[in-house]
């Protein structure tokens, strides 16, 4: 996601150079062909352009919508999950009555936590077509690294793995029925907004709307110098590059945001957001020594320091 | 070399194109189940200490979350920080995005990254080109090997089998005949590798048996330009990784050595095997003929 204020032309340029560049060459040959060779009837001067733009803004509006409601339901997904994992981890905390003295067994409720953390990292690697299992290696052990190995929907997979847990310990008298109920509903929330992320993941635009507004700024542009030569004669090619470029970027920007969940700098911030997930979890699992990752009586061990994602070159991954 | 590689150093600039190879980085380190280096080299009188030390922080911030991971930080020449880094450390492969496409043209460009296909003796990965906003391929079970010339060794081809070996992946043998005719005849000449299609094919059929592993090994020969022809055998091969030879990887030219264009253009994952196998390789027929 871009948080600077400014971006960088070197962004849309080189997907909109050629396509400039071949139209700057159309638009020279048609203002010298009228201005200087004097083939008047090259002119096409009665072409309405205005009305033309204005039905091509309304194909792009149309699109760029859509391509927008993609990308802002994507990131009010992630949303939902930064808070479902808070209200879900809160719940295996407080509803759990798992005291061990064992000092080699973490409690039940924080393997769930740590669960709900993973389910993050490997939602945000699923979407992305990563792999989780480095991260799953860490956060909840070799044994589990290799068992969740085998399946090929990781995330629902540990949502599996939570609802064991929970049925464990209902069968041990860690929970009621009623808590039990509860805590399920949150699971079921977290599977729903798998699936939604996945509809926006595998299902694109409608190819109307994609391939529509692209072949009509197509048009545009070659007709637009033909429209408006007998007034700028030789200053044709400046001012129709110039308009083709906004037709163009236009085009080019909708399509760039349609789809939130690749590793681009368009898309949903899900390192940040899992990186948020990560480190409220571990406050409320009173592990809140952010600078060496632990606290002294903390039975989770990390490595290194969690800290939150600042922006990279102005942009949020 | 590749499968040994107990290390994978990942040399960074934040550009677009070390965003979109994430997921490659992460499967490499996930099947050779090695250390990972964040490497970023940068310019003390552009950039502050802190401010380079915040950026290396926050990229490729979930490898946080991975077994083992470092985040090194180098001050001076990108060239030189990352060989030096390189040099001491044994059993790496160097992961090397390419630059982002600037739809410009860049006539006094240097390529670092032939460049350090030149100097270093470490495999070293990159990507043809990668276009600002796709994502990276994500080498998987077909292994292709670019057999160019029988004077690059066999070194990569061995390596290659290799890793394919223990991957329990398909090898593809690739080679391309030059187009001959007669105003043409000096190339072939001055080369060893084979003259005609038939030829070829059976050179191939020797390097495979000499290869000697357990892994499917698959040939494809064509015969034309080469830039033509090898980007239709990949497709057709199925190949998702190239392994080339530094020989066949780089190319002198008036401003420094560049990578060859044949491999530029090649939007899958390229392995370059340096010289220094041909060494080892040669230590180990010696080795074997002695014993």
């Amino acid at each position: 996601m871009i948080v600077r204020d400014r971006l960088p032309l070197k962004r849309i340029w080189p997907r909109a150079w050629k396509r400039l560049l071949v139209l700057l060459v159309f638009d020279c040959t048609v203002a010298v062909v009228y201005s200087v060779l004097h083939h008047r009837w090259i002119s096409l001067n009665g072409l309405p352009v205005a009305p033309l733009a204005s039905a091509l803004t309304i194909f792009l509006a149309f699109r760029t919508n859509a391509a927008y409601g993609r990308w802002w339901e994507a990131r009010q997904l992630w949303g939902q999950l930064v808070n479902s994992s808070r209200a879900l981890a809160l719940q295996f905390l407080t509803m759990l009555d798992d005291e061990t003295e064992e000092q080699d067994r973490s409690p039940l409720r924080n393997t769930l936590v740590l669960h709900q953390i993973t389910f993050a990292h490997a939602l945000r690697c699923h979407l992305r077509r990563q792999t989780s299992l480095p991260e799953i290696r860490t956060l909840l052990g070799e044994e589990a690294a290799e068992e969740l190995a085998a399946y090929k929907n990781v995330p629902a997979a540990l949502v599996l793995r939570m609802g064991g847990l929970l049925r464990q310990a209902r069968s041990e008298g860690m929970l009621d029925s009623f808590r039990w109920g509860m805590i399920n509903e949150n699971l079921t929330v977290l599977t729903n907004i798998q699936g939604a992320c996945e509809r926006i993941k595998n299902t694109p635009l409608p190819r109307q709307f994609d391939f529509l507004p692209s072949v009509l700024v197509s048009a545009f542009c070659w007709l637009l110098p033909l429209a408006i030569v007998e007034d700028l004669g030789l200053m044709t090619p400046i001012a129709s590059v110039l308009i083709s470029f906004t037709f163009i970027a236009a085009d080019l920007m909708s399509r760039e945001i349609s789809n939130p969940f690749d590793s681009t700098i368009h898309d949903t911030p899900m390192t940040a957001l899992s990186r948020t997930i990560e480190l409220n979890l571990r406050e409320q699992m009173r592990e809140t020594d952010r600078e060496r990752g632990w606290r002294e009586d903390s039975r989770q061990r990390r490595l290194h320091p969690v800290s939150d994602v600042m922006p990279v070159d102005g942009f949020v991954f | 070399m590749l499968q040994r590689a107990t290390e994978i150093v990942f040399a960074t600039d934040f550009s677009d194109s070390s965003h979109a190879v994430i997921p490659t980085v992460a499967q490499w380190v996930h099947t050779l189940d090695a250390k990972l280096t964040l490497l970023h080299v940068y310019n003390p009188e552009k950039t502050y200490y802190r401010e380079a030390q915040a950026l290396l922080k926050s990229f490729f911030a979930e490898a946080d979350n991975y077994k083992h991971c470092e985040r090194v930080l180098i001050a001076g020449d990108v060239c030189e920080g990352i060989t030096a880094y390189c040099e001491r450390r044994p059993n790496i492969l160097l992961m090397l995005p390419p630059s982002d496409l600037t739809g410009l043209p860049r006539p006094w460009h240097r390529s670092m990254r032939a460049r350090l296909m030149q100097r270093l003796s470490v495999p070293i990965w990159t990507l043809g080109r990668i276009n600002v906003g796709d994502s990276a391929p994500s080498a998987d079970r077909h292994i292709g090997v670019w057999v160019g010339d029988p004077e690059e060794g066999m070194s990569h081809v061995r390596q290659a089998a290799d890793y394919a070996a223990e991957t329990g992946g398909t090898l593809h043998l690739l080679h391309v005949v030059d187009e001959i005719n007669e105003g043409s005849m000096l190339k072939p000449l001055l080369s060893n590798a084979p003259m005609g299609e038939e030829t070829a094919d059976a050179w191939l059929r020797d390097v495979a048996a000499t290869i000697d592993l357990d892994c499917n090994v698959e040939m494809h020969v064509a015969q034309g330009r080469v830039s033509r022809e090898l980007p239709q055998l990949l497709r057709r091969s199925g190949a998702d990784m190239l392994v080339i030879s530094q020989q066949s990887a780089v190319h002198p030219s008036w401003i420094g050595p560049e990578i060859n264009p044949v491999f530029r253009k090649c939007t899958l994952s390229l392995i370059c095997v340096p010289y220094s196998s041909r060494f080892e390789e040669l230590q180990r027929q010696m080795a074997e003929s002695a014993a």
